[in-house]
């Protein structure tokens, strides 16, 4: 099913400059996989060495961060808008 | 990812004071903020919404980043040039959690300002993180 990938505007030149991409996948990870697959480009961005998502980007489906959610297994479906972020966070502790 | 800093962070006084304001009211939780500009320069301070929602860390979630993203594209040439965020209780030095979020090489070049709220006054410094060496800036006041 297609869902709606959003890139904010400091990952959009690996994406051909584009603010919202369609992509196909039943969960994040597949939805991560045909974004890469589209634009390879991204992959820098989005890939940890292992395969996975990188440790600096965070993923909401719908705004609700993944993480907390099944991560990489959270399931998507059509319409659904997949935001991708790099990770901005820190404090005092 | 953004534009290579020099030395310095420029802001007006009024950015100034918009994130010493933020700060203020996202207290005893920690503040954060995203600046957009040019190189050393910020046009537009974009307070952000912590949602950790937490006095001792922050992150910054997509409503954040949206509204950085409208100021982006509200104006030629800017991009998201760094990150502010509040110490309530401690000074305004990069702890080591923040050493460790500026390893993210999407944010390769970012300013890093941080406001502490620790009695006497507010105080806001900036600086570069790089290889988790952390180089200080001047803040510079560049008019109204």
């Amino acid at each position: 099913m297609s869902v709606n990938v959003r890139l904010p505007t400091i990952m959009r030149s690996a994406a051909g400059g584009m603010s919202e991409v369609a992509a196909e996948g039943s969960t994040v990870g597949e939805v991560v996989d045909d974004l890469v697959r589209q634009f390879p480009g991204t992959s820098t961005h989005l890939r940890a060495p292992d395969g996975g998502v990188h440790r600096f980007v965070n993923v909401y489906v719908n705004d609700e961060d993944v993480r907390y959610t099944g991560k990489l297994d959270t399931p998507v479906k059509g319409g659904d808008t997949v935001t991708i972020l790099p990770a901005v966070a820190g404090g005092a502790s | 990812m953004g534009d290579r800093p020099s030395t310095r962070l420029e802001l007006r006084h009024r950015h100034w004071l918009e994130i010493v304001a933020h700060a203020w009211d996202g207290a005893p939780d920690e503040a954060c903020g995203l600046l957009v500009g040019s190189g050393t320069r910020v046009e537009v301070f974009v307070p952000c919404r912590n949602a950790d929602r937490s006095s001792r860390t922050f992150s910054i979630g997509p409503d954040g980043w949206r509204a950085a993203d409208e100021a982006v594209e509200a104006g030629e040439g800017r991009s998201v040039i760094g990150v502010v965020h509040s110490h309530t209780h401690t000074e305004a030095y990069p702890s080591p959690t923040d050493v460790a979020q500026a390893a993210n090489p999407m944010l390769a070049g970012w300013h890093w300002a941080l406001v502490s709220l620790r009695p006497p006054a507010p105080v806001l410094r900036s600086y570069l993180v790089t290889d988790g060496n952390i180089v200080e800036e001047p803040v510079v006041l560049v008019g109204r």
